[in-house]
């Protein structure tokens, strides 16, 4: 059995993970309710000592109502990553800092706060961090479209009105065609 | 009573790092406090991602980085194949490898200068930029561009190598070589540079877990800490090369890091150009707009010359990629850890700093 | 590292002052231009020759950069749809992917890159219209099969071995599994440019496009469209789709994408479709029309003026209805169980299928026979969907010798099931698909078979697959062979045929090759029956005399109009009678046209 199949077996007997399986050989992915993530994690990281802390990423599933924070972790000594997820709600979105666990989530929080509109709770720094007077939604939401954003802000160039589909012209073309 | 003064350094380039602004207060010369401010390259990547077929969006992902394009490429591809179980022929991962490699020595190159630069050795960038133009010539030649490749696709590589490529990439590594001993002189070897490198921004290995460091700032302090060697990816496993670690944690130390990592990076290229096998180089997908990608999630990463590149990836069985997210070693070494190591410093070292770290706005906003 | 003083450190950097003086090793003087390299993506070039128009660059271009435009002097015909990228550089990133895409290899990147001008517009062009000259430099291309993008190999069809097809008439194609043809419709690119080739217009990229998607229902609805027989066409069509397709460009025209294959997929994942599509038939308006002949240009106009609410009957004088594909199709392509579905389908809607029922002209002889006078009479309209029924002769001596025989009626008889009298060796002689089928049944009764045709296997009409199926079944080809005589014993049996072997002379006028008899080069060959499967012709004889006269038959066909109606009012027609093409999806186009027209004759409009 390998390091991280047993440590499968200690989260599930510690936590009580959702779906705890591996996306691939050295990755270990579960997720966890949200009281449980602090605990998770600091389990990983001072009992495991999955000491290296990769990315927290967020995962809008807009058909869900729901969003997915995704803390990746890495041991370096025994070279295998885990993942620690957790879903909140994304019509009231938001959840506590773990700034104090790894001082680099500050940025990674931030940039959520700001793309997904996620409020980390004690996060010391809830700052616009990469758009700048940005009034509109949080732009990484799902249901942002980026498509309407740039025909009401943008104008296309003239001289590209022309343009067909090649499978409804040839419907067209070759009726007239027929017709004759 | 000491005054203090603010100063915003950039959003120029300082040196070739990328636009990025840092907010300073200064006593005298030293900075007391340093703040980041980010976006001015910000191009919303990883939304335009989720709007394209992952063959669209493989265009996109090279212009995260413009030093080094090729880890993106090869990173993206391989979250898709891991995700959809696509196979890689054997030949692929070796052009891959080369081009990861030869893209390797293009950003050190270009670092070179852009350290160098940042501590007003205006020889240094003149010869190292043009040294670099050798490899982009490798890359316009194999890949059709220059800076952005497009040229790791999902599946494999887009082109085999051309006819005696192999030869000319073996004659622009003994050129580039040569060369190293004279960078020795010029530039490793220089009082200025010792002087003003040697215990500046030092960084202790604990401090460097516990920060995310990664890549060279991270072996500077002592720690053989390499994707290519802790996760091998591709063919690196098959690879004879060394973890270079060297202590001290200054940006000294993260300078010959990468010096003689460049030596290893020639190591490898001679290496694949004598045993790359022969074979197809790449596997066919259906129909790039049809193709769904089976739901899954990943995490891939490699060895970037600035350190650990990673791609989360999260597919959800449609064509589109519901979510990349991109973990630049920047996003660390460039905001947060930044902004500490900055405090104490002096003014004059900053840009110095930000080079060192590898700090890449590009990747820090995409 | 103390205040000592690191002398090393100090001279070193002044060793780079030997390059003083030197010639920078970047920039030569006199200037020189650095050639790009030969794989460098520059600007577009495009062969609009070459170009079908097919839009993929268009389609895979992750910046909308390309427009597909009319370009004057290109007009849409088949397998193109006469349609060309534009290229707007605002927003190209010269990824090159259009290029890696394009099915015929006409777009191209080329070296150049550099264009400086002051008007915008001039950044908006047509490849290989505008800006020629960059087709000197040709940059990026994509030469080889596995530098494209596409997927240029279809998905194997599993077939049943020749040894074990010869002793069965069960259906040899054993069709896709749903990975299978998911598979396969993945590698559509949904261009349409095959739609240009179908005389139907079948809606392809799109039935293709819910395969994909999985949604089989979906894809039978748009099948049924235009289409009252699919199934049959999924198995037998003539495919001219295929061969306009566009994979065929680069790959061949085996590796088109398997339309016909995946229309017989989707059709085949129901066994029946009244619930799949379940329509609603309008409420009868009274009208009536009758249609002569239960084929699929008859059964296609039956089906959808129910569909609009027109009383229907067939007329078939057959004991099943289904024409040409129940009585000349061999049940190992067709099986009977298969047309069965179709046809229970299109009675499902109210067609009326008078099966065993021949129109002739005057009065009736028994209760099997209704008058055509009194179908004109009694029905608003009147559709002929006769066919080709009266089987060609050779026209050589010794025709009409006992064991001389067509293969029409020779098939005909072998799919409705009744004896057939043949010896052990046949002689078959044609290179239509007739032919094909019939030596094939032939070799399924373990006769030998040898096939004489009088051109090359090149110019044969039968279908690629056709021959190399028979041939792998162990039919023998004898090509560039002429029949001169038919050699019969003293019992009036034949016995013998005497060919006369042929040189192919090229046409002076630049038509196909003819094949000239050398003279002297004569060969006989014992068999105990000939076939000829030379063609068929109509029957009008059912007609009454005036009518045929005021048909005014061209070459034996019906002339019609763009509604389809003969020039005797009230008489459409449609079918291998009236297209010169002769295959069922224009017999399926024919009776869609006369759809068209009879409603609109009716409802006066």
């Amino acid at each position: 059995m390998s390091y991280l199949e047993e440590l499968k077996v200690k989260i599930e007997n510690m936590f009580s993970p959702e779906k705890c399986y591996f996306p691939k050989e050295n990755l270990l992915s579960f997720l966890v309710s949200n009281s449980e993530v602090r605990g998770a994690l600091s389990y990983l990281k001072d009992v495991e000592g999955f000491k290296h802390f990769v990315m927290l990423s967020c995962v809008d599933w807009l058909e869900e109502g729901k969003f997915e924070l995704v803390y990746i972790v890495w041991h370096p000594e025994k070279k295998v990553n885990a993942m620690v997820k957790t879903k909140i709600d994304r019509e009231k979105a938001e959840f506590q800092s773990l700034h104090d666990m790894w001082r680099q989530i500050c940025t990674y929080e931030r940039e959520i706060w700001e793309m997904f509109g996620v409020n980390f709770i004690g996060h010391p720094r809830l700052e616009p961090f990469i758009l700048e007077d940005w009034k509109d939604m949080p732009p990484m939401r799902r249901d942002f479209d980026t498509l309407h954003y740039v025909n009401e802000h943008y104008e296309w160039r003239e001289g590209r009105e022309e343009s067909y589909k090649p499978r409804d012209y040839i419907g067209e073309a070759f009726d007239e065609w027929r017709k004759k | 009573m000491s005054k203090v003064v603010k100063i915003f350094h950039g959003p120029q380039h300082p040196g070739i790092t990328g636009n990025m602004s840092v907010e300073l207060d200064l006593i005298g010369e030293t900075i007391v406090k340093a703040r980041t401010h980010v976006g001015y390259l910000h191009r919303a990547f990883e939304k335009l991602v989720e709007r394209r077929t992952a063959m669209q969006a493989f265009t996109i992902v090279c212009r995260i980085c413009v030093p080094e394009p090729d880890p993106n490429e090869e990173n993206f591809a391989r979250a898709i194949e891991e995700i959809t179980g696509l196979e890689v022929p054997e030949r692929a991962k070796w052009i891959r490898v080369l081009v990861l490699e030869l893209s390797r020595l293009a950003a050190y190159h270009l670092w070179m200068g852009g350290q160098a630069g940042s501590t007003g050795l205006y020889t240094v960038p003149q010869w190292s930029v043009g040294y670099r133009d050798y490899i982009l010539d490798l890359f316009e030649e194999l890949t059709g561009g220059r800076v952005y490749h497009m040229y790791i696709i999902p599946g494999g590589v887009r082109r085999d190598l051309p006819d005696g490529f192999l030869d000319r990439v073996s004659d622009v590594m003994d050129l580039i070589e040569s060369k190293l001993p004279e960078f020795d002189r010029l530039f490793f070897d220089n009082a200025v540079f010792k002087k003003r490198a040697i215990g500046t921004a030092v960084i202790d290995p604990e401090t460097a877990i516990e920060r995310g460091v990664v890549g060279p700032p991270l072996r500077a302090c002592g720690i053989a800490s390499d994707v290519r060697r802790d996760d091998p990816y591709e063919i690196y496993d098959k690879l004879d090369f060394d973890v270079i670690t060297e202590k001290g944690g200054d940006v000294y130390a993260r300078a010959l890091v990468r010096r003689r990592e460049m030596e290893q990076s020639i190591k490898i290229i001679r290496q694949i150009i004598k045993y790359i096998p022969d074979g197809p180089y790449r596997t066919k997908i259906p129909y790039p707009m049809n193709w769904k990608l089976k739901a899954g999630e990943t995490y891939v990463k490699t060895e970037s010359a600035r350190g650990e590149f990673g791609y989360y990836m999260v597919t959800d069985g449609s064509e589109y990629i519901r979510r990349m997210n991109v973990r630049g070693p920047a996003y660390v070494h460039g905001v947060s850890l930044l902004e500490d190591m900055l405090e104490g410093a002096q003014l004059a070292d900053v840009a110095m700093i930000m080079n060192s770290l590898g700090t890449c706005p590009p990747e820090i906003e995409r | 590292m103390g205040w000592g003083i690191d002398l090393k450190g100090i001279v070193s950097p002044f060793t780079a002052l030997k390059y003083l003086g030197k010639h920078p090793h970047t920039v030569r003087y006199p200037y020189e231009k650095k050639k790009t390299a030969k794989r460098y993506r520059g600007f577009h070039i495009n062969d609009l020759e070459k170009c079908v128009g097919c839009g993929n660059c268009a389609k895979i271009c992750m910046n909308e950069t390309i427009d597909m435009v009319k370009v004057e002097g290109i007009e849409p015909k088949t397998g193109d749809s006469g349609l060309r990228p534009k290229v707007d550089y605002g927003r190209c990133c010269w990824c090159a992917l259009c290029v890696d895409v394009c099915p015929t290899g006409s777009l191209k990147l080329s070296t150049d890159y550099v264009y400086v001008d002051e008007d915008p517009n001039s950044f908006l062009y047509i490849p290989g219209l505008e800006r020629k000259e960059y087709e000197k430099n040709v940059g990026w291309t994509c030469e080889t099969d596995l530098d494209s993008l596409l997927d240029l190999e279809r998905v194997e069809m599993k077939i049943m071995p020749p040894d074990e097809r010869v002793k069965t008439f069960a259906e040899a194609v054993y069709g896709y599994t749903v990975e299978e043809a998911k598979r396969e419709a993945e590698r559509c690119t949904g261009c349409g440019v095959c739609i240009s080739a179908c005389p139907d217009r079948m809606h392809i990229p799109d039935y293709i496009k819910a395969i994909r998607d999985g949604q089989f229902d979906e894809s039978v609805r748009i099948i049924y469209d235009n289409n009252p027989l699919p199934e049959m066409c999924g198995k037998v069509c003539t495919r001219r789709c295929e061969f306009n397709c566009i994979m065929t460009h680069r790959a061949g025209k085996e590796n088109a994408i398997a339309i016909r294959w995946l229309k017989r997929f989707a059709c085949e994942q129901f066994e029946s479709y009244e619930e799949v599509l379940n329509l609603q038939p309008q409420p009868l308006n009274g009208k009536k029309v009758a249609i002569v002949g239960g084929g699929p240009s008859g059964l296609t106009v039956a089906y959808y003026l129910r569909l609009k609410g027109y009383e229907t009957v067939v007329f078939e004088e057959m004991p099943k209805a289904g024409g040409m594909t129940m009585a000349g199709i061999p049940k190992y392509r067709f099986p009977i169980p298969s047309l069965d579905k179709q046809l229970n389908h299109i009675k499902s809607v109210g067609v009326e299928i008078r099966e065993n029922t021949k129109v002739v002209k005057g009065e009736p002889k028994s209760n099997n026979e209704v008058s055509f006078e009194k179908l004109k009479e009694e029905f608003d309209a009147v559709f002929l969907g006769i066919g080709l029924t009266q089987p060609m002769k050779l026209g050589v001596e010794g025709e009409d010798l006992e064991g001389s025989i067509q293969a029409l009626p020779l098939l005909k008889a072998v799919n409705f099931g009744e004896k057939i009298n043949v010896g052990q060796k046949a002689v078959v002689i044609g290179g239509g698909n007739v032919a094909m089928d019939c030596v094939r049944v032939l070799r399924r009764f373990g006769v030998d078979v040898t096939l004489s045709y009088r051109r090359r296997e090149v110019d044969m009409p039968a279908d690629n697959e056709e021959i190399h199926e028979a041939k792998e079944e162990g039919v023998v080809f004898r090509t560039q062979t002429i029949p001169v005589e038919i050699i019969g014993d003293e019992n009036g049996k034949v016995k013998a045929i005497k060919i006369q072997r042929a040189e192919m002379v090229p046409d002076p006028k630049g038509g196909r090759p003819r094949p000239v008899p050398i003279e002297g080069a004569y060969e006989v060959w014992e068999c105990d029956n000939v076939i000829a499967a030379i063609g068929q012709k109509a029957d009008y004889s059912f007609l009454p005399d005036d009518i045929v006269e005021k048909l005014d038959l061209q070459w034996g066909k019906i002339p019609v109009n763009e509604r389809g109606m003969t020039k005797v009012e009230g008489i459409f027609a449609g079918g291998d009678a009236v297209n010169w093409t002769a295959d069922a999806i224009s017999a399926i186009a024919d009776g869609l046209k006369a759809v068209k027209g009879i409603d609109e004759y009716l409802s006066g409009k």
